[in-house]
């Protein structure tokens, strides 16, 4: 121990002794640690760190999947619900939810919040406990018990912590909830959170009645019994799916897919995640590549101390030790600056982070996280310290010790080692560069997709009409009506128009029959998107009319029922027809008496309504203006001459003058929409390319030390070339190839390894490879050949200037070198 | 074939300049065999860098068979080098890295040589000095003698006019100096003029000419028996 402590102390002192060295080798260690702490934070955070649930490993989502369709994570008809919770023997219980929006008003201005209708069980199928009040009981499971239990930030946000809050009412879409239970601060809905914005207020009453299997409405969510794996549960599951979809034959082709719920919640990011966590494992490599080799330097300038020491009884193990203290010092000293380099980091990224991160909330430098990184920096310390440690554990005491002796001969083992350390320094950088390449080519590729819509200079809206005064639709109508008039008629704007959502997040699907095949094969029945919109929605959102006539205000109620369909739906079911004229009823059943027959009047340009990795969906567009519409408008679309986010403040003026209790949220413009599904990607190419470009920097500074220390050790071999005639071409000439040799093994060996990476990544699941890939190949050619180039330059350039260092050697000197 | 006038050199030093040449006047004649002699420090090896001229820092004037070398750039002296000089070290300086084949192959390695001719040269210089045995060896495999040898073989190479040795026989024992300095003579006996530093008498009785440095100033030569030692002139 003492022996140890000395060390410390020496160490401490040959690093105080060197202060450009311990300066460089800190610095290179602090950013690559500091990178790897920072990811970590995230991983701990999102991926590792359990879900605030009792024993959530034994939580699955339940979802109905028609692989025949492409549809794997449906939400669930009522009926099926209520059959697979009867017959199933492996869940200890089963709860569902649908996700909504309530008005809440009392307060100062109205306000929007998200929330759930939930069976009354899902907070004892979480295992969730309140920490005022109670959960829901199984009687409040009935449509109008009218009891909510309210999240902590809203009880303390919206109600100041009121003590005597349970108990009281609360006015939800204009009606009365008594709040019965606060849930703890430490519950987050990460079991929902990615379907919708973070619930604050839970209803009971979803009370779950049969109305037709083909209704898929509803999450589910189970918690499997304590002895019952996934699997297990899969194939029960998959027996019961079967059986009904035998016994009903609107169930035809649907089954039952089982997720893991923290499978669930970090599916999206997962991927991109471990990329990154991949990516800074590499830079730190790279760091430390560079470390041993600038302490394999230093070791050979010290050969005549070790020697000394050797001389003087030192064993083998005690300058290893020795050594190793020294590296860990260093690394350690790394970890400290790193800690505040990953404090900052992981600020920034939670700011980089796009808003639909599950889980960010938590992230931050913990204890798994120190402790992370107390492994890292221990770990750290042993890889770039062992190499130098045990060249000079075996000193050449006799060698070492003449005084003439050459102080700096180095072996050719030395050599080969820091040759062997550029090699992989390159092979490494080459990796990342190609995983970055990769990543600017797919969002190169994702800003080019045509979405179909132009989203420059259109605000979006939600403007929700709930509560009893707007249950007539024709109440709403005269509304958006009204309001779409004040909008239109305000400076600056061309035009606006209600709909019901927002392209890119998808819309609702809806089962449909044409009068030319009105009775489709049960199973088979075709859907599509089913929008409400008003007049001006094509002209707002920039989507092309290709045939027909847009809808006008002279289509009401008492006009014939029209609709408006996307060209995809139009060709896949009227090909080579005229579709103006044809009819389809938005319905299952083509008896079905409740619903018209509408008649396509016009053909809209296809949009990429669920995203840009999403292909074109067929979509059917109703107005809002000819009710009944089965799903109500909510939003509004503004397309002005200039900026938009200017007019805000007037239309929620407008709002309020028709009616001061509806709030105006979702303020957004379409521009920021439609960056929303590539912002993760965004991301991660943005936090690859910088880690790729640290990588960079690093392996032109290993690159640039090895040959500078090489020209160093060759000044003798120089000056004995240049007196023998060689000129100072030859000599950088000379110099360039040696550097540009360790590149081009080291690019070899990491173009092999990014290939293979690449293939693992083409035998990915096709939804984990898009979020990282979108048409591009992972062996994409211009990024394989690019890479190498830009790596070949960098070594050329860090190669360059010792190599011009070394012509100025003056053979005189280099020749009394000896 | 080389006339030097007023040669000075000098490095500088924290108190001043330290003077290795001191208004040296030579000339050297085709054919000659020279041997420069002198205590330690007396300004040989810099004489010798000089008309190596691997040496720039100099003044005065230096003629090589007419061309005014101190009119040439840096890029023409090392062209005039690199065809009319060899040059044989103490330490023989043969890379380590390099076989002994590489090795006499190098300075031809800087000439515009077509690859068959440099290999037939090789191999002439292989035969030449008996060494064809050991063209795949490296030098750490060699005796001194055979390193320096191969040293000989690499500065004739090219067969420059002018070969410049310094301290051949330095580290060799005297059998091998023997040898050496006998080569040395065949050489000069085929047209080559050699100028040699040496501490030693017996290699310089191989020679045909001897001058005597000291303290940079040339202070005796046998072709110039009238020379007389200057006065001291003190550094500034």
């Amino acid at each position: 121990m003492n022996g140890l402590f000395q060390d410390v102390r020496y160490a401490l002192r040959q690093l105080r002794k060197s202060p450009g060295f311990t300066v460089v080798a800190v610095l290179m260690l602090a950013l690559g640690i500091g990178a790897n702490t920072a990811i970590f934070s995230m991983v701990n955070a999102v991926l590792l760190r359990p879900l605030p649930y009792e024993e959530a490993d034994r939580l699955v989502m339940v979802w109905e999947q028609n692989p025949h369709r492409g549809w794997f994570e449906n939400i669930v008809s009522a009926e099926n619900f209520l059959d697979w919770k009867k017959q199933n023997h492996v869940f200890a219980d089963m709860a569902a939810f649908e996700s909504n929006f309530f008005n809440l008003s009392g307060g100062s201005k109205p306000e929007e919040i998200a929330g759930e209708r939930v069976t009354s069980n899902l907070f004892s199928v979480l295992g969730v406990q309140p920490v005022r009040g109670r959960l829901f009981l199984p009687e409040e499971e009935k449509r109008g018990s009218a009891v909510a239990i309210v999240s902590y930030g809203l009880w303390q946000e919206h109600y100041g912590g009121d003590p005597a809050l349970v108990g009281k009412p609360i006015s939800l879409n204009g009606e009365a909830h008594t709040v019965v239970g606060i849930l703890p601060a430490s519950f987050t809905d990460d079991y929902s959170a990615s379907f919708a914005p973070h619930s604050r207020v839970w209803i009971a009453g979803l009370n779950l009645q049969p109305e037709g299997r083909e209704w898929h409405d509803y999450h589910a969510i189970a918690r499997l019994k304590p002895d019952v794996t996934l699997v297990q549960a899969q194939t029960e599951m998959d027996t019961i799916a079967s059986r009904i979809e035998q016994q009903y034959p609107e169930s035809k082709g649907w089954g039952v897919a089982l997720v893991g719920l923290h499978d669930q919640v970090v599916k999206y990011t997962r991927p991109a995640l471990l990329v990154l966590l991949g990516a800074v494992a590499l830079v730190l490599l790279i760091a430390c590549a560079n470390v041993a080799n600038l302490m394999l330097v230093r070791a050979t300038g010290r050969e005549k101390e070790t020697a000394i020491r050797a001389a003087l009884g030192a064993s083998r193990g005690q300058i290893i030790r020795q050594f190793l203290v020294e590296s860990t010092l260093l690394s350690m000293i790394g970890a400290a600056l790193g800690l505040v380099i990953a404090g900052w980091g992981s600020e920034i990224l939670v700011r980089l982070s796009p808003p639909e991160t599950p889980r960010l909330e938590g992230a931050a430098i913990d204890g798994y996280v120190l402790l992370f990184t107390v492994v890292v920096a221990l770990g750290t310390g042993i890889v770039f310290g062992l190499a130098p440690a045990l060249g000079a554990s075996r000193p050449n005491v006799n060698e070492s010790l003449k005084e003439s002796g050459r102080s700096s001969s180095t072996s050719a083992k030395g050599r080969r080692l820091r040759d062997a350390l550029v090699i992989s320094e390159f092979g490494l950088a080459l990796a990342l560069l190609v995983g970055a390449g990769l990543m600017v080519k797919t969002l190169l590729h994702l800003h080019r997709v045509d979405i179909g819509l132009s989203p420059d200079n259109v605000l979006t809206l939600k403007v929700p009409l709930e509560g009893p005064q707007y249950e007539d639709q024709r109440r709403q109508a005269e509304f958006f009506q009204q309001l779409l008039a004040r909008i239109e008629a305000l400076p600056g704007v061309e035009s606006a128009s209600v709909s019901r959502g927002v392209p890119m997040y998808g819309w609702a699907g809806w089962n449909f029959v044409t009068a030319d095949h009105p009775n489709p094969p049960a199973g088979e029945v075709p859907d599509a998107n089913y929008v409400v919109i008003g007049p001006h929605y094509f002209r707002t959102m920039g989507i092309p009319l290709r045939l027909g006539r847009p809808f006008s205000d002279h289509d009401t109620p008492t006009t014939e029922p029209v609709v408006i369909v996307s060209e995809s739906l139009a060709r896949k079911h009227w090909p080579g027809q005229d579709p103006i004229g044809k009819r389809l009823k938005v319905s299952s059943d083509a008896n079905d008496k409740g619903l018209p027959w509408l008649s396509v009047v016009g053909v809209a340009g296809n949009v990429r309504s669920e995203g840009q990795y999403a292909p074109f969906v067929p979509e059917l567009y109703v107005p809002y203006t000819q009710g009944p519409w089965l799903l109500w408008p909510r939003h509004i679309m503004v397309r002005t001459a200039s900026s938009p986010t200017a007019i805000v403040p007037t239309i929620r003026r407008e709002v309020a003058a028709l009616d001061e209790d509806v709030p105006v949220s979702d303020v957004s413009t379409m521009k920021e929409i439609v960056a929303g599904p590539v912002r993760q990607g965004q991301t991660v190419m943005w936090l690859l390319g910088s880690f790729a470009t640290l990588a960079l920097v690093l392996a032109a500074v290993g690159i640039y030390s090895v040959i500078s220390y090489a020209v160093t050790q060759r000044t003798h071999e120089l000056g004995i070339r240049m007196a023998l005639g060689a000129d100072r071409r030859t000599v950088v000439n000379l110099v360039v190839k040696q550097g540009l040799v360790l590149a081009t093994v080291g690019v070899a060996i990491g173009l092999a390894g990014a290939w293979g990476m690449a293939h693992f990544v083409s035998r990915l699941p096709f939804e984990a490879r898009l979020l990282l890939l979108f048409d591009v190949q992972p062996t994409d050619p211009l990024t394989f050949v690019a890479v190498p180039a830009i790596l070949a330059m960098v070594a050329l350039l860090a190669s360059y200037f010792p190599g011009r260092r070394a012509a100025k050697v003056d053979p005189i000197v280099a020749l009394r070198y000896e | 074939m080389i006339q030097l006038k007023n040669i000075e050199r000098n490095y500088k030093t924290g108190a001043g300049f330290t003077w290795v040449l001191r208004r040296v006047n030579l000339d050297i004649q085709q054919g000659e065999f020279i041997t420069v002699m002198g205590p330690s420090g007396a300004g040989k090896s810099s004489l010798l860098n000089v008309l190596a001229l691997l040496d720039d820092q100099w003044k005065g004037e230096y003629w090589f068979r007419e061309q005014t070398v101190h009119d040439l750039k840096r890029k023409q002296r090392s062209e005039l080098a690199k065809r009319n000089i060899g040059m044989v070290f103490q330490s023989y300086h043969l890379l380590d890295d390099l076989t002994v084949e590489e090795n006499i192959d190098l300075p031809l390695s800087y000439k515009d040589i077509p690859r068959h001719q440099r290999q037939s040269l090789v191999a002439d210089a292989l035969d030449r000095f008996q060494i064809v045995a050991k063209k795949g060896l490296y030098p750490s495999q060699l005796s001194g003698g055979q390193q320096q040898l191969v040293g000989i073989a690499r500065a004739v190479i090219h067969k420059p006019p002018l070969l410049l040795a310094d301290e051949p026989t330095g580290n060799l024992h005297s059998g091998q100096a023997k040898e050496i300095m006998e080569l040395f003579r065949d050489l000069n006996q085929q047209g080559t003029t050699i100028v040699q530093v040496t501490h030693s008498e017996a290699n310089a009785a191989y020679g045909s000419r001897t001058i005597q440095l000291r303290d940079g100033w040339l202070v005796g030569d046998t072709a110039n028996p009238a020379l007389t030692q200057p006065t001291e002139v003190s550094a500034s």
